[in-house]
Order: C-alpha cells, then sequence, then structure tokens
C-alpha cells in the first residue's frame, strides 16, 4: 500500500534532529493572544473563522488596495504565508549582517510580518514583552500573568539567564504551554495536544521550576545560535527572521488540535493560509500602511469567545505598518518544496528484473537530491543529478516478500525542503506457466484447470 | 487569583507606564483617586479659564505676573524644557535620542534615527513667545497635571464596559510610546494653587493615538493626544534645517 507522506513539514518532524542548521523537532508551544487573568489563563485561540468544527481553515490574508508599497508588500506576504502553510520548524532563523539581503540601517519588513501574522492567527508574545511594564532583558521572561501580589516576580535562577527553565517567579501564572517531556522550546512533539503540552506548571519536569521559552539567549545557551521564535517581541534592523521555530510551529499546532485538546479527532483541524492579493474583498487579515494606526507595526485584532469554552476565536485582524522607516521588501521568493512524482507499490516476479525511473520537479529549479531508505540488497538507487534517478530491481532465488521503501528528494533551497513517498516492492514468487496458456500454474490450480494442458475443457478456445 | 467578576480588572497592573516623577506635581492636584466629574469639572473651568486669558493677552503675548498658568524656564541653549519621543517596543536598540527637544532659548532640535526614512539632524528657531504659548498649550492640553493611574483605572473601565456591551475582547500586538518630558523652573496652575519648583514632567503612554480614538470619552487621553499632535507638528515643519 502507497502510503505518500505529503506532509513534508510532518515528516521533518517525525525525524530525529539532525546537525546542521534545520533541526527536526519535539518541542515547547507559545502562547495565545486574549489569554489572560480577564479572559481566563487557559485560553486558546483560533485563527478567524473557526467555529468548533474540524477540517481545513481557510484564512484569507489581503494587502489593502489603498495602502503604500503595497506591490512592494506582495512577495514578502506571501512568503508569509507559505511559511505558515509549511509549517517547518527552524534553527538558525537569525539571519544578520552580510549572510541576509538586507541593505544596513533597514528594517526586514517580511520579518516583521511575519511577527504580525502570527498574533493576527491567536498567537502572542512568547516573552513578557513590553506589556508587562518590564524593561530592557527583563522583558525576555516568559509570558505570565503578575498572580496574586499583582506584581511580576523575576529571578533568572542559579543559571542567570532570563526567560529558561530554572527562572524562580513566585506567584506569576504562566501563560507558556509547554512540552511535559523536555520543557524544551526547541523541539516538538510528534503529537501536539494536551496529552503532551501543558500551562499548568505542574506538569514541568523534574528539577524545572518555570517554562521556558525561544528566548535567542536560552537557544545560545542549549547550544542553538541565531535561533529565536518568531513571537519573541523585538527585530533588530539588519535582521532577518523569515522562518518559524518549533516552538511557534507547537503552538499552532496546539490551537489547531481543537475545542478538546486532543489531536487526531474531529474538531481538529489545519491552516491554509490564502493569498487574497491587493484586495479587500473576503478578506480575514488585512495588511496596511498607515500610520494614524501605529508608531511602528502592529497587529489589531477582535476576538469572541467559543461558548462553553476556554477558546477564543479571532473576529477580525488588521495588520498595519507606519511609513516612516526605512523598510526592506524582500524581493526573493521563499522555498518552495519539491515535487516528488508518484511512484506506487511495485510487483516484481522472483528471478525478473524492474526498473523504476523516479523523477521529481522544483518550483524554484534548485539542485535536488535522490536518497532512499529500507532499500533491499536486491535494488539499488542511482542518482542522475537531473531531477530523476532510477530504482533497479534485480531480485534473487528467495528473497519472496514485501519491502516497504522510501524515496526522498531534497532540494538545496533555504531552509532545505523535501517530498518523499512510502511505497512497497512486492517480491512474488517466480512465475511457472507449463502449459504457456498465460495462467501461471498456481493460478490454474486455484481455479480447477489443468496447469498442464491449455485448453482443459477442449472447446477449442484457449486461455492465451 | 482575584475574580474576575468580583473585582474586574481594577487592581489588575497593566502596567501601562505612565508615570510622574515628581510627587509633588500630583499631590498639588491631587488626583490619585479623583471623582471623574469633579475631574472633569476642574479640567472644564481651567480650560474656559485658558481660553479667557488667551483672549484677553492674546496668542503670542509675553506672560505678566499676573497670567496662569506661570511658566518659568531656563532660557539657555543647553538645557531642554520639551522633550518629545516615540518609543517602539518591537524594534531593538531604538536609537535613545528623542525625535524633539526644545531648548530654552527657542532651539528646535529635530532627531530621526538612521533606520527612519527621513534620518538626520534638523532644526528651526522659535522665539520666547512662540514658546511660551507652546508650553502654555501643553500646559492646557494636561500634561503637566496628567494622572496616569486615574487615567489607567478609566481607561481599563471603559474597556470592561465596552467589551460586555459588543461581547468582543480588543488585542493590540506591539504598543508605541507616546514620551512627552517638560523641565520648568516654575510652575503655577492658578492664583489659588501652589507654586511648584524645578517641575520635571515625564509623560509616558502607550498608543495614544489608538486610545484617544478608543475612548473619546477619556478627556485625558483625548488632550494627551493633543498635546502629542501639537509637538508632532513640530515635526513636519516647512522651515526644519537639516543639519547633518
Amino acid at each position: 500500500m502507497t502510503r505518500r507522506l505529503i506532509k513534508i513539514t510532518l515528516f521533518m518532524r517525525l525525524l530525529a534532529c539532525l546537525p546542521g542548521l534545520f533541526l527536526c523537532s519535539k518541542g515547547f508551544a507559545g502562547t495565545y493572544i486574549f489569554a489572560g487573568e480577564s479572559n481566563g489563563v487557559d485560553v486558546v485561540t483560533h485563527p478567524t473563522s473557526y467555529s468548533g468544527q474540524g477540517g481545513t481553515l481557510t484564512v484569507r490574508v489581503c494587502i489593502d488596495p489603498v495602502s503604500a508599497n503595497a506591490a512592494a508588500m506582495e512577495i514578502p506576504v506571501q512568503n508569509n504565508i507559505t511559511i505558515y502553510n509549511q509549517l517547518q520548524p527552524t534553527t538558525g532563523n537569525l539571519v544578520t549582517g552580510a549572510n541576509n539581503n538586507i541593505p544596513g540601517g533597514q528594517v526586514d519588513f517580511e520579518s516583521v510580518a511575519l511577527h504580525e501574522l502570527g498574533h493576527c492567527i491567536g498567537l502572542a508574545h512568547v516573552n513578557a514583552a513590553s506589556e508587562s511594564g518590564l524593561t530592557g532583558n527583563n522583558r525576555n521572561y516568559t509570558k505570565a500573568t503578575d498572580g496574586i501580589n499583582n506584581q511580576l516576580d523575576i529571578n533568572p535562577g542559579a543559571d542567570g539567564i532570563v526567560g529558561s527553565h530554572d527562572d524562580s517567579r513566585g506567584d506569576d501564572v504562566n501563560l507558556h504551554w509547554y512540552r511535559k517531556s523536555n520543557n524544551n522550546p526547541f523541539t516538538i512533539d510528534t503529537t501536539v495536544d494536551s496529552s503532551s503540552y501543558a500551562r499548568a506548571l505542574s506538569d514541568l519536569p523534574i528539577g524545572h521550576s518555570f517554562a521556558a521559552n525561544a528566548d535567542r539567549t536560552v537557544a545560545s545557551d542549549m547550544g542553538l545560535p541565531n535561533t529565536e521564535a518568531v513571537m519573541q517581541q523585538l527585530t533588530f534592523f539588519d535582521e532577518a527572521q523569515r522562518t518559524l521555530t518549533h516552538d511557534d510551529v507547537a503552538t499552532l499546532l496546539y490551537a489547531a488540535s481543537g475545542r478538546n485538546e486532543l489531536a487526531g479527532d474531529s474538531d481538529d483541524y489545519s491552516i491554509d493560509l490564502e493569498y487574497g492579493g491587493i484586495s479587500n474583498s473576503n478578506c480575514d487579515v488585512n495588511l496596511k500602511f498607515d500610520n494614524s494606526q501605529t508608531g511602528f507595526a502592529v497587529c489589531q485584532a477582535g476576538g469572541t469567545s467559543l461558548p462553553g469554552s476556554d477558546h477564543v476565536r479571532i473576529t477580525s485582524a488588521n495588520i498595519y505598518f507606519n511609513t516612516g522607516f526605512n523598510w526592506f521588501f524582500n524581493t526573493d521568493t521563499v522555498n518552495q518544496a519539491p515535487l516528488l512524482a508518484q511512484i506506487g507499490n511495485q510487483a516484481v516476479n522472483e528471478g525478473q528484473s524492474a526498473s523504476i525511473t523516479l523523477s521529481a520537479t522544483n518550483p524554484d529549479g534548485d539542485r535536488q537530491t535522490f536518497s532512499a531508505t529500507g532499500v533491499p540488497a536486491f535494488a539499488t538507487l542511482t542518482d542522475h543529478g537531473n531531477d530523476t534517478a532510477t530504482l533497479d530491481i534485480n531480485p534473487l532465488s528467495g528473497d519472496t516478500g514485501t519491502y516497504p521503501v522510501t524515496i526522498r528528494v531534497t532540494d538545496n533551497g533555504l531552509p532545505a525542503l523535501e517530498d518523499s513517498e512510502t511505497f512497497d516492492i512486492i517480491l512474488a514468487p517466480s512465475v511457472v506457466d507449463s502449459d504457456g496458456d498465460g495462467l501461471s500454474d498456481a493460478v490454474e490450480t486455484v481455479l480447477g484447470t489443468d496447469p498442464n494442458n491449455a485448453d482443459t475443457d477442449g472447446d477449442g478456445l484457449r486461455r492465451c | 487569583m482575584r475574580s474576575w467578576n468580583t473585582f474586574s480588572s481594577l487592581t489588575k497592573t497593566d502596567r501601562i507606564q505612565a508615570v510622574t516623577n515628581d510627587a509633588s506635581v500630583t499631590d498639588l492636584f491631587n488626583m490619585k483617586h479623583p471623582n471623574s466629574f469633579n475631574h472633569l469639572l476642574l479640567a472644564t473651568v481651567f480650560f474656559l479659564l485658558q481660553g479667557a486669558m488667551g483672549v484677553v493677552m492674546g496668542e503670542n503675548a509675553k506672560p505678566t505676573a499676573i497670567s496662569h498658568p506661570t511658566i518659568k524656564y531656563s532660557e539657555t541653549a543647553t538645557e531642554p524644557v520639551i522633550e518629545y519621543n516615540l518609543v517602539h517596543h518591537m524594534l531593538a536598540e531604538p536609537d535613545p535620542e528623542p525625535l524633539l527637544r526644545i531648548y530654552g532659548n527657542g532651539r528646535v532640535h529635530v532627531h530621526y534615527p538612521a533606520y527612519m526614512t527621513r534620518a538626520g539632524d534638523y532644526h528651526l528657531q522659535l522665539n520666547q513667545p512662540e514658546l511660551q504659548t507652546l508650553l502654555r498649550a501643553l500646559a492646557t492640553d494636561g500634561i503637566i497635571e496628567f494622572d496616569p493611574a486615574t487615567t489607567r483605572y478609566q481607561r481599563r473601565q471603559l474597556g470592561a464596559q465596552q467589551r460586555a456591551a459588543s461581547g468582543r475582547m480588543l488585542y493590540i500586538s506591539d504598543s508605541s510610546d507616546t514620551v512627552i518630558d517638560i523641565r520648568l523652573n516654575e510652575y503655577q496652575k492658578g492664583p489659588a494653587t501652589a507654586r511648584v519648583l524645578n517641575l520635571k514632567k515625564h509623560f509616558v503612554w502607550p498608543d495614544l493615538k489608538q486610545d484617544a480614538r478608543r475612548f473619546p470619552q477619556l478627556g485625558g487621553i483625548t488632550n494627551a493626544n493633543n498635546a502629542a499632535q501639537r509637538l508632532e507638528t513640530l515635526l513636519h515643519r516647512n522651515d526644519l534645517v537639516k543639519i547633518r
């Protein structure tokens, strides 16, 4: 049976963590807008149009036609949409100086828009941020309410790192959904729901005192330089932050587990951000340069409670930017995933050979590499280096059986993306057709005909 | 944990950083827990008095001993009397220099950080009557008497009322603070009020423009926004000269 893994991101999450720039996941979730003392600390916020029913949740993102820079916003906004739809957790997502394409002294519109779009589909700051009233580095403590004493209690713990697992927070009430097994925001669980994530601190691993957040200093301390959640407040000029971290992805997936906060049932949804173009027609999220609405950049969202629950649905979402800044509008499109041509199960008889041609396309024209796992000894994969490969199957006697094989094609884009398919090589016993009528002896035995007589019933018609 | 139902968000500190650095200013107007009606009445009377005096004296008239509010400041070129800035919390490492500084000699210095489209330094010169008029207008706008705690409380109450009425929550993600600093040698609001010496008023309010739109019934916010717009106007004057 063919098990095609269309969701590349899912596959990536299933992989064990790889060394290098982009690690595969297992991790932590962040926080939700509207969560707090007023509306409830357990609030989980969903994008526009979620009503508690599962399925695909389409969120249409548009650029206001009267906005300044409307045309320049198109590629960055479409890149944002691709990134949110890919849901691929990355590390090393902070790219500065000569390593990005942002001229010195400019602010990357795409990075800021990615952050604000996150707010407008339900994500809050993972850190205390400016709304806490804290200043400087103290704003990097994990998002929390101030508890009974009406003041945020902040102490970085023995490691001295603000926002890490050993922070001492007094009676502050954590708002950050964390991964129960490791309280590590740079990993993600294969299942993201209430079985694997929690907000209450009682589920923290032994020895941890508070939920850690995906702050860049915390990341660096864990051996992951230049990594920070998109939903961490703050952007430096001349800094690109255009891909999501595990924390960002986990927060979205937790909400997508639906009202019952359990993955795998009927109220789950998947988010499909759709680019609505420069338009104000049927838009769920609108982007506009409007100096009367913001001094820099902001998401303004309205929300309403889903009755009888801690869940909130966004009802309106607008993102505004101020024209007074040297915005850099990226003109490079984000890497698109390769598409592997369908392969399907392959049946080969013992003693016979087969050669399967594999091919893949890539919207960006990136160089692609084929690889395989589960290939039996009697098969060989040859990558021709031209977006095609061949899987040669030469079984020997005694190889009869079913062999699951995964073929993967990976591009060289940034971040590297891949497509894969798992299929079966079914190796049947060698075929013996003693009377040459096209029906194997085994089949004729089952049918009750004579395997040694091409015309068993003597009607003058032969099977062949 | 407090109950939302019993006490709403009254005592929940949202830590809007609107603070005064000069306790005497706040005490002077006894605004720690004002009745909102009295507050409005006081502001109205103050405003009418100001208007009447403006008519009698003319907008550019040099203040006399009997004019109120009484405003005195150092007229040197080195001491800023007014500073105005916008602090954007989404932006890391913002340029610490304020957008606008007005010195006691009337010199106006405008500074746009390198990451802004108008990057550079500009100046223009106000004469003393212009500076006096500006300061009196800011006083009329209520910046000097602005009571952040009371206004914050009123804002939260109104926000809760709006939410209850509409059944809708509102979220605003990344705020920008409006910051206004005023430094005076002497300030007396009216003949019956005490003189304040060495006044240093530090006004900070997040998303002032948006709050003024959302809560028009909050006079303190509306007036503070008017003050900010008054200073913002200076940033766009045609006679600004770029000096670097």
